[in-house]
């Protein structure tokens, strides 16, 4: 009776909740396997397009900076140089390489014209790179880094492309994002970015999409609104859905027809560009295994993300981020020196040109 | 005698037809040597020579002891320039225009130039675009005057003019040079008028200089002569023939145009049975004129 | 000698520098005012610098018409006399066309003040966001060396022969239709590129007249 008893409520006890589990479980258990036999053949595909390809030429698999590099074997040894330089810049600038992401990322680089045999290797998931020309190391390095970019971003999940761009330019000059970017905070009409600029550092995270708009009175203040449905509908204006609330904006400042007409526009968050000097400083604040922190795991919202990256609360980070901003305010517009000097130095040659032209007439 | 202006072997080229060749001008110091010449004979493109506005293809220009036209900026503070066309600037007003060559010349003479500009009745706001022909040969004169030149270059200074402006023009220089001594070069096709003030005279034809001697001497010495049974051959005679001709009025008369001619020279004639009929001075025109033909006929 | 010819030559380019020096003073405000610096309702500050930058391109115009005016006002009296004046003064040629020089320069300085003065009441009058920054002073300096080598190089052109002009211009055109040739021919070569450009990039003598005019900015 006590064994039946307590098989009784050995199977209820792990019944129930494997019941209760057993609906969530069976679709993401659905899904994954999904995912699976995607992946897996797709990797099949791929088996055979490389198979059919080694067919007809010789492949040579490199490895650098957790990337699998395809070329025919005529071309390894043009490669090798570059691959070299390319891993020294990549863990240079990335610290620890997020190596289980990387797992099975290929970049195919095929020198010379593409026949079919390789384009058959091009997928969603491999880079290709056509190199036509003579090789430059640089060049070929500079394409690799983009390539690793391109990698991290389509795995490192849809919102990380959304947010930062499927280019992902974390190779990029940091110096020259941080420019870009405060002549766009500077220049944005939307509320956030001024008030982020002003010094508002949880605005900062709003105007990143790092955080909801809270702000009752919206993206946009009422004039900035008006100006910016003018300059975006004034070719519309004959545009019967669009003209009556057009007017109403524009010239009679009823602040509501502007604002339906802005809820199809994208939300004026700053670009994808900033985003990236966002993700620079968190690495930047958080040593060597940033980013490997970074991708460790796409399934969190970026903000905590970004926070394993850094650290660091956001609210920190973005601190961190916006003086580093401001610091990276342009020079102030000179005419240089040097163009002043050869201004007045070509007047000059003019003027002996004019004084030793002919008298005979 | 020293000479304000000299060229050797001056040649010069514009287009195809038109040359200048083997000029050897001599202006004496101090004269008042006028050039003649027909219209289209070089008298213009010499004094631009001479003056260093146009570039020789050979010879050699010395213009008061200078050489032109390499030393033309240290001449013109010397040398006063009347051109045939005006050449000031047409925006300015008289005023403007004294003002102006007053401060590149550093002889101008303002109580001068103020004397002349009453004399000459101009008006000091007028433009010199809107001068009439009149008042800008005399605007022209008084620069040059008021400049106190050493060498007076003109170029047909008063062609075009009214007798009345051409008589004030010409006696303010007379006036000048007769103060200075200052050399004049004066070209024109109004004979008659250097007649009066020239002591030289230097005639141009085609690009060629045909004389160049004292005024007296080119005056007194061109004869028209008429002659019946005159000899076929002249000879040895004292005189030199430019023209002859068949005369009209009486048979086997001709008319010979002579130059170097002398009253005792009537004896060649009776030497060579000929008969001297008439003895007619020719005025500077005229002389000029023969001039021409035979300088013509000899390049045929 | 320079008080005279810089008289004679501003007579003749008062009309034309008063004009340039009143167009030099309205442009910045006028393109403050159409950007809507003055009295803002709203900011959209890149429409508004892409207006301020579109205005600034008057600014190298104003300075080539400028160089051109003066120029042609430095030399016309003397090309409708064939020289003959200026080539009978009792100094060098070389000395006279220095002064002609001189006089055109100091007649640039009444505009490139106009385009200065402008600019102080433009961004004086303007509600600067922040993050923006004005430039009345370096508008001002880059328009005066702009409009200083626009008049030189027109300068030393006129002061040449009429073959001299035939031959820079012919060169010029002959350059262009090369370039027009060549991509008739589908041949891929930029001509310009190695010939013209360079004159428009530092150290090139063009290089004030290109790129942004902006008077205000970042």
């Amino acid at each position: 009776m006590c064994r039946v008893l307590l098989a009784l409520l050995l199977v209820t006890g792990i019944a129930g909740p494997l019941g209760g589990q057993a609906a969530e479980s069976r679709e993401a258990r659905l899904a994954r396997l999904r995912a699976r036999y995607a992946e897996l053949q797709a990797r099949a595909e791929r088996q055979d397009s490389l198979a059919a390809l080694r067919l007809l030429v010789r492949l040579d698999t490199l490895r650098a900076a957790g990337l699998t590099v395809l070329t025919d074997s005529a071309q390894a040894p043009v490669l090798g140089s570059a691959l070299a330089a390319f891993e020294q810049q990549a863990r240079a600038q990335l610290g620890a390489l997020p190596l289980d992401l990387l797992r099975d990322a290929r970049v195919i680089v095929r020198f010379g014209n593409a026949g079919p045999g390789w384009t058959r290797l091009i997928t969603e998931d491999a880079q290709f790179l056509q190199i036509r020309g003579a090789v430059r190391g640089d060049d070929l390095a500079r394409q690799l880094r983009h390539s690793l970019a391109v990698v991290l971003a389509a795995r490192g999940g849809t919102a990380l492309q959304q947010w930062a761009g499927a280019d992902l330019r974390i190779f990029a000059d940091p110096a020259i994002l941080l420019e870009a970017t405060y002549i766009e905070l500077t220049t944005s009409p939307a509320r956030p970015a001024r008030a982020c600029l002003g010094g508002d550092v949880p605005a900062c995270a709003v105007a990143l999409d790092l955080a909801p708009l809270t702000d009752p009175r919206g993206w946009y203040e009422p004039g900035s609104a008006r100006a910016v449905v003018q300059r975006a509908l004034r070719l519309q204006t004959n545009d019967p859905a669009v003209a009556p609330r057009y007017r109403a904006c524009v010239e009679d400042a009823d602040l509501t027809a502007c604002q339906s007409l802005l809820q199809s526009f994208p939300v004026p968050r700053l670009s994808t560009r900033a985003a990236v000097t966002v993700l620079q400083r968190a690495a930047a604040m958080g040593g060597n295994q940033a980013y490997e922190r970074f991708f460790a795991d796409s399934t969190p919202p970026i903000r905590a993300r970004l926070e394993r990256a850094a650290g660091v609360p956001l609210d920190s980070l973005l601190g961190e981020w916006r003086a580093a901003v401001m610091a990276a305010r342009p020079e102030p517009t000179r005419v240089p020196r040097r163009s002043q000097w050869t201004a007045v130095l070509w007047a000059a040659v003019f003027a002996v040109a004019a004084a030793g032209s002919t008298r005979w007439r | 005698m020293s000479h304000a202006i000299e060229t050797t072997d001056l040649h010069y080229r514009a287009g195809k037809s038109f040359e200048i060749r083997d000029l050897g001008l001599r202006v004496p110091a101090g004269a008042i040597y006028g050039f003649l010449g027909p219209n289209g004979s070089g008298k213009t493109t010499t004094i631009r020579l001479l003056l260093g506005l146009l570039r020789p293809l050979g010879g050699t220009i010395a213009v008061l002891g200078h050489t032109m036209p390499r030393e033309q900026h240290t001449v013109f503070r010397r040398v006063a320039y009347v051109p045939e066309r005006p050449h000031l600037y047409a925006s300015l007003t008289v005023r403007d225009a004294m003002a102006l060559h007053a401060a590149f010349h550093p002889r101008w003479e303002s109580a001068i130039a103020q004397d002349l500009s009453r004399a000459f009745e101009l008006d000091a706001d007028a433009r010199v675009e809107r001068l009439s022909k009149g008042e800008m040969g005399k605007l022209l004169m008084l620069l040059a005057l008021a400049q106190r030149p050493d060498l007076l270059m003109l170029d047909e200074p008063t062609d075009g003019l009214d007798p009345v402006v051409r008589r004030d023009v010409l006696m303010a220089l007379i006036d000048y040079v007769s103060e200075t001594g200052a050399t004049v070069f004066i070209s024109s096709h109004l004979v008659h008028e250097l007649e009066r003030i020239c002591d030289w005279v230097g005639v141009m034809d085609r690009g060629r200089l045909v004389a160049e001697l004292p005024m007296h001497s080119f005056k007194n010495g061109i004869k028209r002569l008429r002659v019946r049974n005159a000899p076929v051959q002249p000879g040895d005679a004292p005189f030199q023939l430019l023209a002859r001709e068949v005369g009209d009025g009486l048979a086997g008369t001709e008319v010979w145009v002579v130059r170097g001619w002398l009253p005792t020279m009537h004896q060649y004639f009776e030497g060579v049975g000929a008969t001297l009929h008439e003895v007619v001075d020719l005025d500077l025109e005229e002389g000029f004129v023969e001039l021409l033909r035979t300088a013509r006929a000899a390049r045929r | 000698m320079f008080a005279q010819i810089f008289r004679m030559q501003g007579r003749a380019s008062a009309l034309g520098v008063t004009l340039a020096a009143v167009a030099g003073f309205m442009v910045p405000i006028m393109a403050v005012q159409r950007a809507g610096f003055v009295n803002p309702s709203g900011w959209d500050i890149a429409e508004m610098l892409t207006m301020v930058e579109s205005a600034g391109s008057l600014f190298p115009l104003l300075a080539i018409v400028l160089g051109l005016l003066l120029a042609v006002a430095a030399w016309s009296p003397d090309h409708r006399g064939q020289h003959v004046y200026a080539l009978t003064l009792p100094i060098p040629r070389w000395h006279y066309v220095v002064l002609r020089f001189a006089a055109g320069t100091v007649l640039l300085i009444p505009v490139i003040a106009a385009v200065w003065v402008g600019g102080l009441v433009a961004t004086d009058a303007a509600t600067i966001p922040e993050g923006l920054r004005v430039y009345p002073g370096t508008i001002a300096l880059r328009f005066g060396l702009a409009a200083l080598v626009a008049y030189a190089a027109v300068f030393a052109l006129a002061a040449g022969t009429k073959r001299t002009a035939a031959i820079i211009f012919g060169t010029l055109v002959g350059i262009i239709l090369v370039q027009a040739l060549l991509e008739l021919a589908a041949i891929r070569v930029d001509v310009l590129r190695y010939t013209l450009l360079p004159l428009t990039d530092w150290p090139g003598p063009f290089e004030m007249l290109f790129g942004r005019w902006m008077l205000i900015n970042v």
